[in-house]
């Protein structure tokens, strides 16, 4: 169809209102016109009705001249005033909807929306006829076929053409009996034209009839002569000979015209033959002639009789159309000329109020009416208005509002630019009357204003009225409705600035709506499209495309995408459908009735589609899986946590590898990988997801050929796993890679509520690069790794299982767990290694080979032959105790290099419960497969492992509660009596004690009292039963000599220590060996071998722990890796103490309590001694921060050494009275004896390192007062305890040698026998420099000297001391046997 | 009495920031005023430069729907869906509203493109909306 131009479209509204001629014909002309194709003489002439080009000069209502350069015309066959019924209109409309839009359904583009854009250059430019074309063929249709009415007389004929055949026998006869005919009477009763129609004649020689050829002449002119001037000839059908027309072109150009002609006016009337031919029988020149007959019908007769009715009509009314006489004139007539106004108001077949056609309401319409036909639209317009007024007093509302419709028409037909108040008001009343006013609602006369407003809308591109003035429509007839939403969305984009996409989506969905009511499903799903798109698009001219925010009109989305799918269900197009209704799914937002709703549609759908659709799973929204929380865990089946870790020794845990870039996870072939995913649904109802597994990826490896057959990997499937709404599941899926490559997951396939398969792919951004400029300002991503890991066949696969661990000890108790190593890997194993968190907690034994051979040896080895004391040699090294090679490494627990594919080993693990408490262990175990992973591990370097670390928890419950003092023996000052007291804090169970065993390099330890009394009992140690309490006494007395401590691990760190601070070179030396004393006590039956077992090794890492944390806390600035080199593992002058027991009925547990370091208070703080500089050797500091740093090491180890001991007693007095002898001379002048006592005075130091001077003074109890008023020492010498005197010299200045005692020989006198205190003396020592001999008294810390830092020596250099203890001497009265 | 009211606040970018209906809950209507909600936006331009005030009054009607906005100094707009029509309360509405609006605003983790789901504004607006509309 071709596109109307601007002026063709106003030109359509002239059309619509054109005059009407009734044609009449004989039967004769009828049978003449369907040769030629046509149903009458009415069809004949049609298509030279259109645009006659009259060029005539006219005059117009006021008689002014203006030219009408062509006019139509239309033949209609009858003329007959029916009434709409209300059913009838609707049924027409939706017939004729229908009609229209079979015809074209086919056009499905939207040529202004793609993707996401709206092309604003096709809205500007584009006509909306070609948007819809169905709508043209609508309105061209209802155009077409409106009937006339009784209140306006553009349907009603002007004039009657009465048509008669020459060939007849008697044409006039035959053309007055056509004018007698029964439409002519009602066209002149019941028509606007009444009377005074018009008849025009025409005479018609049929070509066939060559008969008549000679008298038609004649016969015409009777005719004229008959019937006046309104008569014409014209010939038709003078191809007589169809064979004759040669010319095809001419053929088909003469069948074009009625083709064309029918296609413009009734575009929906029903083609009767495809082959049908008119103007079959017509040469060019009866076409020509045809033409012009009609041509000089309007001109000499139609329109001059027209100009003749206006010129009468104009003067008859222009009264009522000249101010305010007419208005009087018309009130007048109103109120006093009854009789006129009853005569002229009739009542219509509709019901409603019309005019006579001879009153004069009625002829000021047909005046305008008239004038309308012939263009004087501004006169028509006056006169509408005055006739206007006249229906609205007369109440007649259909009058009025056709008055009114074409006073809007006249004004929007002068090409004058109208505002909307002066039309848009005319239209809407109009309207509103039609509808709302009149009897009957004139539903058809409604639509036909409406669309003749929106065309001169259109052409006047007054676009924003258009959508109102269609929506007064009603909104009861879904196809109208559903037609005009269209259009007046079509409007919105149309706009003026810019179209408005909003109100054109919303409209369309409104008319998709409707066209679904009306059952047009093609054109709602056309419809609906276009909202879907125009919600997604913006205006291709937008400036800047506003950021992409999702859209959250989740109502509007959902219901689009809903009614979507459902349209799609409907055409059988199930792919569409689905993509439609998954786009529903995956929002919470959408109430969960509705996600219900559309859960059951989709799995419906699927279920119809899915025998036409193969069954390609499809990407599903549901359920939401995070790729971020995708965890890939080896060997799942193991406890523990697989890593790969770092392993250095030093003590340090294995720690996470810090630049791993690329290297990601890795498995060994055949191990089971489990993958697992963190599964949500996003709905508010619940789902199931079944057969849920992994797509996977396998890359085979270069080197990899073999095992071609086998499947890569197997993945195993979770049966069901059922989501409630909003729930969150972890799903666990396994994969088995059976062959080298690389493996990546790409996503998780599942059937959804066991019908829809469904697939999500797994995709991660990697880590976000930073390194250049360019990944800076950009997101850049590297490659993702999380979801991807390599099969390697040389990767260690050691299993481990961590077998019989307890859960709660009893505190000491050892219990025995095991770890057994199975090698499942292709490759040996080597330097398979622990690493404990706690080493005092775990005795590792030598594994052994044969896993099921579990019989519990106990930790400890029984023997018969346990001496008291015992010596050996150990290594004093510092070593580091968390960390124990298993296999293929120095100091491994067994021999064997590694560990054989396929084998195992069991490594028993002695569980001690170190300290009562709660305790989180961690064990972590690793191998490696390359050769030199165990050189590089001994030789301090990190080497990467993997590794699998095992966390367990254990609860130690008391049991006993072992405390050590020390007390001064009496007997000797360089022994000391140690006590321990063991208290059983258990409420029920009795333990007895096996042994004791004291660990010193100095002193040995002999217990004061036999235990073993009982030897009867002998399977019973000592027992302690439940909340019971045993002391055990033990003097400790010094097994060597002094010249043997040369070599002694003190000096070894003060040297070490010294070097440490002062000097450049850091110390390398180790400890050397030491040789410990073991005084043992066995208390039970048999005793424990503390040296030559297994238990040692334990003890010296348990010791090395303890001493390891000590010195940490001890010593905070002092990194943790120089510490075996700057302390040993045992100092000479502490004492260890283990005390075994076991357990009396219950679990039968043994086990021992140990106290580490035990302190007799004897002065060996030699630290201090380490932080004065060296003679020589010192490293010169050149940075101010290094002296800082050095200053504050020894200000920290010298407040240490300050504060944390405790006051020390270097040297020690003794007094032993050695005889008591009665004086050889009696007191004078009294029979009293006197008493000679010999006393031996020991004074012993206790220094390893200084030699001491001292001053010894004896005191007398006479001499208290004075000499000790100055101390706080009380002592009680009164009465008879007081009768006492040192007898030879007090005051003693002596020196004793480190280690070494003094005796001194004196006397002391007494009077009376009984037990008196000699233990009163007074010491003063003062330490000497062992090289020198020189005192070094004056080098205190507090002294400030020249130098730049003070200088550090023991604490106790000089001191002076009083007696601890009493020292008792029973002085017995002598029997004098005289 | 069924009176359904649908309030909505749409920020900046066209988004809503806020949906609320009050009344007669209709559960198949719900897209329905979302639609006439989101085609209104259309007309509140045009309707800015008719008026000084921030209440633009009636705007728009779809068949018995009437919408109504009120434009806030930021561009964010409040629009309400409502079947009858009293301007008084449903500009003393949309005041409350705006301030309760101001004061999420001035919530330092809000962002003003980001959908307000505080409970606490929910339970204002709809006391609001119980004192004025209902």
């Amino acid at each position: 169809m071709p596109r109307p131009s601007l002026p063709q479209k106003r030109d359509f509204v002239a059309k619509a209102f054109c005059p009407r001629i009734l044609v009449l014909s004989t039967p004769t002309i009828t049978d003449a016109c369907v040769v030629n194709g046509c149903a009458g003489f009415a069809d004949l002439l049609a298509p030279f009705g259109q645009d006659i080009s009259t060029q005539i000069t006219i005059q117009d209502g006021q008689g002014a001249p203006y030219f009408l350069d062509k006019l139509t015309v239309r033949f209609t066959t009858d003329y007959k005033i029916e009434k709409h019924s209300q059913q009838q209109s609707r049924a027409d409309i939706d017939e004729l909807v229908h009609k229209s839009v079979v015809d074209d359904s086919e056009q499905q583009r939207i040529p202004f929306l793609s993707d996401g854009v709206v092309d604003a250059d096709v809205v500007e430019s584009d006509d909306i006829a070609s948007w819809a074309p169905w709508y043209i063929q609508f309105r061209q249709q209802w155009l077409a076929s409106m009937q006339p009415t009784e209140h306006e007389s553009f349907m009603h004929p002007v004039a009657c053409m009465l048509v008669a055949s020459g060939s007849e026998e008697d044409p006039i006869g035959a053309l007055r009996r056509l004018q007698q005919q029964v439409v002519v009477q009602r066209v002149q009763s019941q028509s606007f034209s009444g009377v005074s129609v018009m008849f025009y004649y025409l005479l018609v020689h049929d070509g066939r009839d060559v008969g008549a050829m000679q008298t038609i002449d004649q016969t015409f002119e009777q005719v004229r002569r008959t019937f006046g001037q309104n008569s014409a000839l014209v010939k038709i059908n003078s191809l007589t000979d169809s064979a004759e027309s040669g010319d095809t072109s001419d053929r088909s150009k003469i069948s074009g015209i009625w083709i064309s002609s029918q296609a413009a006016v009734q575009p929906l009337k029903p083609v009767p033959h495809p082959d049908t031919e008119y103007g079959g029988m017509l040469s060019m020149r009866d076409v020509a002639a045809l033409r012009d007959a009609v041509k000089q019908m309007m001109v000499r007769s139609v329109i001059p009789h027209m100009q003749y009715m206006i010129r009468v009509l104009s003067d008859q009314t222009a009264n009522q159309r000249r101010g305010i006489t007419g208005r009087l004139f018309s009130a007048g007539r109103r109120y006093f000329g009854a009789a006129g106004k009853t005569s002229s108001v009739l009542t219509g077949v509709d019901g409603d109020v019309y005019f006579g056609y001879d009153s004069p309401e009625a002829q000021l319409r047909k005046l305008a009416d008239y004038s309308f036909m012939l263009k004087d639209f501004r006169f028509a317009q006056t006169v509408y208005q005055v006739a206007r007024r006249d229906f609205q007093t007369e109440r007649a509302w259909k009058c009025y509002a056709g008055a009114q419709e074409m006073v809007g028409i006249c004004k929007l037909m002068q090409e004058i630019q109208a505002t909307r108040a002066e039309f848009d008001s005319n239209f809407d009343d109009a309207v509103a009357m039609y509808l709302h006013k009149t009897q009957t609602p004139c539903l058809h006369l409604a639509v036909r204003c409406t669309v003749i407003y929106y065309e001169l809308l259109k052409h006047h591109r007054l676009y924003a009225f258009a959508p109102p003035a269609l929506l007064r429509l009603p909104a009861s007839l879904s196809a109208l409705h559903a037609m005009i939403s269209e259009q007046a969305a079509y409007a919105y984009l149309k706009t003026p600035l810019r179209p408005q996409l909003r109100k054109f989506s919303f409209y369309a969905m409104v008319a998709s709506r409707e066209y679904q009511k009306a059952g047009i499903g093609e054109l709602a799903h056309r419809c609906l499209r276009m909202v879907r798109l125009s919600l997604e698009a913006r205006l291709s001219t937008s400036p800047s495309p506003s950021k992409d925010s999702p859209n959250s009109w989740l109502a509007i989305e959902s219901h689009v995408n809903h009614e979507l799918g459902l349209q799609c269900m409907a055409a059988q197009n199930y792919d569409q459908a689905l993509e439609h209704f998954m786009a529903l799914m995956g929002s919470d937002q959408i109430p969960p009735k509705l996600q219900a709703k559309y859960l059951q549609e989709l799995l419906q759908l699927y279920l119809e589609g899915s025998a036409a659709a193969d069954a390609t799973p499809m990407q599903l929204s549901v359920p939401f899986i995070d790729a971020q929380k995708v965890r890939v865990i080896m060997s799942p089946e193991l406890e523990g946590t697989d890593e790969v870790l770092l392993w250095r020794r030093g003590g340090a845990a294995p720690s996470g590898q810090s630049e791993t870039a690329g290297s990601n996870a890795c498995c060994s072939v055949g191990e089971n990988v489990a993958v697992l995913l963190m599964v949500k649904n996003p709905l508010t109802v619940g789902i199931t997801l079944s057969r849920f597994t992994l797509d996977c990826v396998f890359e085979s490896a270069a080197a990899d050929s073999g095992g071609e057959d086998q499947p890569e990997f197997t993945v195993s499937a979770t049966d069901t796993v059922v989501l409630e709404g909003g729930q969150t599941t972890m799903v666990t899926v396994t994969l088995t890679p059976q062959r080298a490559g690389s493996l990546t997951i790409k996503g998780a396939s599942y059937l959804l509520c066991d019908i829809l398969p469904a697939y999500k792919p797994l995709v991660l951004p990697g880590k976000r690069l930073n390194d250049t400029l360019e990944q800076r300002v950009t997101a850049v991503y590297a490659p993702e790794t999380q979801l991807e890991f390599r099969v390697d066949p040389a990767w260690p696969r050691l299993e481990a299982t961590l077998e019989e661990f307890p859960d709660s000890l009893m505190s000491g108790s050892m219990q025995r767990a095991q770890l057994r190593l199975t090698n499942r890997g292709a490759l040996p194993c080597r330097a398979v290694t622990l690493w404990l968190s706690h080493p005092s907690f775990f005795d590792v034994t030598h594994p052994h080979r044969n896993c099921d051979d579990n019989n519990a040896q106990s930790a400890y080895s029984y023997t018969d032959s346990i001496s008291a004391t015992e010596e050996a040699e150990v290594a004093n090294v510092l070593q580091d105790s968390s960390m124990v090679v298993v296999l293929g490494g120095a100091n491994s627990l067994d021999s064997a290099e590694c560990l054989e594919p396929g084998n195992s080993i069991c490594v028993p693990v002695w569980v001690r419960g170190d300290r009562v408490g709660a305790h989180a262990l961690s064990i972590f175990v690793g191998a490696s497969t390359a050769q030199t992973a165990s050189s590089q591990l001994d030789a301090i370097k990190a080497v990467a492992m993997r590794s699998r670390r095992f966390d367990v928890d254990l609860v130690v419950t008391p049991s006993l509660r072992v405390n050590a003092f020390v007390r001064p023996s009496m007997r000797s000052p360089h022994e000391r009596i140690v006590g321990i007291e063991v208290e059983n804090v258990q409420a029920e169970l009795s333990v007895e004690l096996a042994q004791t065993t004291f660990t010193s390099g100095h002193y040995e330890l002999v217990p004061l009292q036999a235990h073993r009394t009982n030897t009867a009992s002998k399977s019973h140690g000592l027992k302690v039963g439940p909340r019971q309490t045993v002391n055990l006494m033990f003097r400790a007395q010094p097994l060597r000599v002094a010249g043997e401590l040369q070599t002694a691990p003190e000096q070894f760190t003060v040297d070490a220590l010294q070097q440490y601070i002062f000097n450049k070179d850091k110390p390398t030396a180790l400890p050397k060996p030491i040789k410990l004393i073991y005084s043992n006590a066995v208390l039970g039956m048999q005793g424990i071998d503390c040296v030559r077992s297994p238990l040692q090794a334990y003890i010296l890492r348990a010791q090395a722990h303890r001493r390891r944390s000590l010195l940490r806390t001890a010593f905070p600035l002092i990194p943790e890796e120089h510490q075996p080199r700057l302390f040993p593992l045992y100092e000479t002058f502490s004492i260890d103490f283990m005390l075994f027991w076991r357990e009396i009925g219950g679990s039968m547990q043994a086990g021992h309590h140990s106290i580490s370091g035990i302190d007799l208070g004897v002065p060996h703080d030699y630290i201090a001694a380490a932080l004065n500089p060296p003679a020589a050797g010192v490293a010169r500091a050149w940075l101010k921060d290094t002296v800082n740093e050095r200053d504050m090491l020894i200000r920290s180890i010298a407040n240490r050494c300050q504060s944390s001991r405790r006051h020390e007693r270097p040297l020690d007095v003794s007094m032993q009275c050695v005889q008591i002898a009665e004086s050889a001379a009696k007191l004078p002048k009294t029979s009293d004896m006197l008493y000679i006592a010999d006393v031996t005075i020991t004074v012993y130091n206790h220094s390893w390192r200084h030699k001491y001077a001292f001053k010894l003074d004896l005191l007398s109890p006479s001499q208290l007062k004075q000499r000790l008023s100055a101390t706080d020492i009380k002592l009680d010498f009164s009465g008879a305890r007081s009768g006492w005197k040192w007898l030879d010299a007090t005051h003693y200045e002596m020196a004793v040698a480190p280690l070494d005692s003094v005796q001194l020989h004196t006397r002391l006198a007494c009077c009376a026998p009984g037990m008196i205190d000699i233990a009163l003396w007074e010491l003063y020592a003062n330490a000497l420099d062992p090289g020198d001999s020189s005192n070094i008294s004056g080098m205190e810390p507090d002294a400030v000297t020249s130098r730049s830092h003070p200088v550090y020596g023991p604490q106790c250099v000089v001191c002076r001391l009083y007696p601890l203890h009493p020292t008792l001497v029973n002085i017995k009265p002598f029997i004098i046997n005289e | 009495m069924s009176v359904t009211y649908y309030f909505a606040i749409v920020g900046a970018a066209d988004s809503p920031l806020y949906e609320a209906e009050f009344g007669v809950q209709r559960n198949e209507n719900k897209h329905l005023h979302q639609f006439v909600v989101h085609a209104a936006l259309d007309l509140v331009e045009d309707a800015l430069f008719a008026t000084n005030s921030c209440y633009l009054k009636t705007i728009d009607t779809y068949q018995n729907l009437n919408v109504s906005a009120y434009v806030t100094p930021s561009n964010v707009r409040l629009m309400l869906v409502h079947e009858v029509k009293s301007e008084e309360a449903i500009r003393a509405f949309f005041a409350g509203c705006h301030e309760l609006f101001v004061r999420t605003l001035l919530n330092p983790f809000y962002d003003p493109s980001m959908p307000i789901q505080s409970r606490a504004f929910d339970a204002k607006v709809n006391a609001l909306a119980k004192k004025f509309l209902i």
